[in-house]
């Protein structure tokens, strides 16, 4: 099992550490002036005097004089930085002019000074006005306005707020020690490979390296199924996670759980496109290109209704709110329930897949590249936009919370594109697995849907996180190319179906031994005797009695 | 192998492979249906999709000396015709590019 962990911890590694004088100059200054704000002014006298490191250059600290000395006119004379922070500055110095002026009590040039200050920002003015107007309590409104009492101590915010507003740009008494970090932060948060944004892993310390461990990824085998009749290309859990559908190139399919199995020998005349369970999980519905959509009970895997109605094939099928939604090549998407009654007909083009979200129906196109996002209504007649791409778009998949939509456009070149469904712009490109012309399912997983997850031509899986590119984890799933990924929000396991006619399903959790189940074929009898019971009920499985099924966790 | 990615047509009038019914050509890319191959009737058309080619080779047709491949279905990897590569006399230029399928083995869907 290949495992890219630490690609990060990598990478800091690798980074030189600069110990040439400057630097440490430039180190202790930023120490002086976060220990200055906090506070520590013995500590930050000790420090300049052992280290004869000045944290302020002359110029600065014929500034901080000006400030200190209230010589304002000279201040705005020295400094001169773009419009808008030159208007900030005045602001703020006139402000302080202000307070000043009134406290000498001279409330002439102090109206008029307000006039002024009340162009700029009127909510301040306003709490400004009550000092000379109200002669309410001044320490309430000094509160107010976040600004100490003692004349001193203003000028002295004055110049740290001015300072910060020509490195940062805005007002709040931040240090470059502060700002460092937070840059830094958000540097390892991007390299994280596995980062996920849940709320367990906010306490970030500063003391180690941001690095969040790789366990959302499911790449323990829990379960293989083997003995398949042919390549399996669709495998798909059922919303509950108790059953899994799986359609064979030989058009067969399987329902599978864990106490029994279900073969259904050539359920269609040709390839199968498509498999949904309902909403209950009580009926499994096929599509083919025999233009057939099959409904079976899952619990029996007997055909209660077939579907004839579409006069071309039928590639996709989608289950919402108990209603079954078919496209395919006919150019109409029709709306059925489930006992195969025809509901509502939308006119469509040629349909590859069918993807509902509460707000929107998403039709993914085959001819044109394109996804039709249409208002989910109960009429369906409003479009509200199209998604455009530059070459064919191979598969699609909806996230679990419905914000973001995967691309599987690897007609050319194997990648897959992210779009988000709010703002229905493209994000991301992934790219780096295999393929040659055959269809590779994508999907999303685990929590937030922070995982989009692909197959490859080669046989492994590729995990991408959403949040950032990089591309982090790789497991030998197969040996031959792998058709179909499932990935169930609930359970948190993950399902492969490959060419190699073998289902496998993977879960985060170690796993003591890997269980190898025998799929029933009519013809073989299975080698595994633990199971032999299960084949005689098999053998004539449309009259037979079924133990009932309890309730309870029964997931893989 | 797995599923091979199909490429689709919209619209009506397609002509689609009989045998697995893939989509091939449509009636808008028709320019002339007067042609012959080994099975008898065969259409030009502008374009297609589905399809690969084979080698190129240089063979003297009923209308001169011309290079083509041949034209085979992706579905059941079948030849159903030729496209044109060069053509050597000056009147026949006007199918390099494009493509000829044989009507034995196509079949029409969504014809109105």
């Amino acid at each position: 099992m290949q495992v890219y962990d630490n690609l990060a911890l990598q990478e800091v590694q690798s980074i030189s550490v600069d110990d040439s004088p400057d630097r440490l100059k430039e180190i202790i200054r930023m120490i002086l002036q976060e220990l200055n704000q906090m506070g520590y002014d013995d500590v930050c006298k000790i420090l300049e005097d052992e280290s004869q490191t000045k944290l302020d250059t002359t110029q600065i600290s014929e500034l901080k004089e000006s400030f200190l000395n209230g010589d304002y006119e000279n201040i705005l004379q020295q400094l001169d930085y773009s419009d808008i922070i030159n208007r900030k500055l005045q602001f703020e110095i006139q402000k302080q002019l202000y307070l000043e002026i009134v406290q000498q009590r001279n409330y002439e040039q102090a109206v008029n000074l307000l006039r002024q200050l009340s162009e700029y920002n009127e909510q301040e003015s306003q709490v400004l006005a009550k000092l000379i107007f109200l002669q309410e309590d001044a320490s309430q409104l000094y509160a107010q306005l976040g600004i100490p009492i003692d004349q001193k101590e203003q000028r002295l915010q004055l110049y740290q707020k001015s300072l910060n507003l020509l490195n940062f740009g805005d007002f709040s008494l931040q240090t470059q020690f502060d700002k460092v970090i937070d840059q830094a932060l958000e540097y390892q948060i991007k390299r994280c490979p596995y980062h996920n944004d849940s709320n367990e892993n906010k306490n970030y310390s500063l003391l180690i390296d941001h690095n969040c461990q790789s366990y959302q990824i499911p790449k323990n085998n829990s379960i293989l199924f083997q003995g398949f009749d042919d390549e399996v290309w669709i495998g798909k859990f059922s919303n509950s996670g108790i059953w899994i559908g799986c359609a064979t190139r030989k058009n067969s399919i399987y329902i599978i759980s864990k106490d029994y199995q279900y073969k259904i020998n050539k359920a269609h005349g040709m390839d199968i496109n498509s498999l949904v369970f309902s909403s209950d999980d009580k009926l499994l519905f096929s599509g083919s290109n025999d233009k057939k959509i099959n409904v079976y009970d899952v619990q029996t895997a007997q055909l209660k209704v077939t579907i004839n109605q579409h006069t071309n094939e039928v590639l996709c099928l989608a289950y919402f709110k108990n209603h079954l939604f078919s496209g395919g090549v006919d150019g109409w998407i029709g709306i059925w329930q489930d006992n195969g009654k025809l509901v509502n007909q939308i006119k469509s083009k040629v349909v590859k897949n069918i993807l509902l979200t509460d707000q929107y129906l998403l039709l993914h196109n085959a001819a044109i590249f394109s996804i039709t996002v249409i208002e989910n209504d109960f009429k369906f007649n409003k479009i509200i936009t199209h998604m455009e791409e530059q070459e064919l778009i191979v598969s699609s998949a909806v996230s679990q919370n419905q914000q973001f939509l995967v691309l599987n456009v690897s007609k050319e070149k194997p990648k897959l594109h992210l779009w988000s469904l709010k703002t229905f712009q493209k994000q991301h490109v992934f790219f780096g697995f295999q393929v040659k012309g055959i269809e590779l399912k994508c999907c999303f997983g685990s929590k937030k849907d922070n995982y989009v997850c692909v197959g490859s031509q080669d046989g492994k899986v590729y995990f991408f996180n959403k949040n950032n590119q990089l591309q982090q984890n790789i497991i030998n799933g197969h040996n031959q190319a792998i058709n179909f990924v499932d990935w169930h929000s609930q359970t948190a396991q993950l399902l492969t179906a490959s060419d190699d006619k073998t289902v496998k399903i993977w879960t985060q959790d170690q796993v003591v031994q890997q269980q190898i189940i025998n799929i029933i074929n009519e013809q073989e009898q299975p080698s595994n005797t633990q199971l032999s019971e299960i084949v005689e009920e098999q053998n004539d499985h449309e009259e037979e009695e079924y133990q009932q099924q309890s309730e309870g966790d029964q997931s893989f | 192998m797995g599923k091979i990615i199909l490429e689709y047509l919209d619209g009506n009038r397609i002509y689609v492979c009989t045998k697995c019914h893939i989509h091939l050509s449509n009636y808008e890319s028709i320019i002339s249906k007067n042609f012959r191959g080994g099975t008898g009737k065969a259409f030009l058309f502008e374009q297609g999709i589905n399809y690969h080619v084979g080698i190129p080779e240089d063979k003297d047709l009923m209308t001169g000396k011309h290079t083509v491949q041949d034209l085979i279905c992706n579905g059941c990897n079948q030849v159903i015709g030729w496209k044109y590569i060069k053509a050597y006399r000056e009147s026949e230029k006007y199918k390099e590019g494009k493509i000829i399928i044989e009507r034995h083995y196509i079949k029409r869907i969504k014809w109105n």
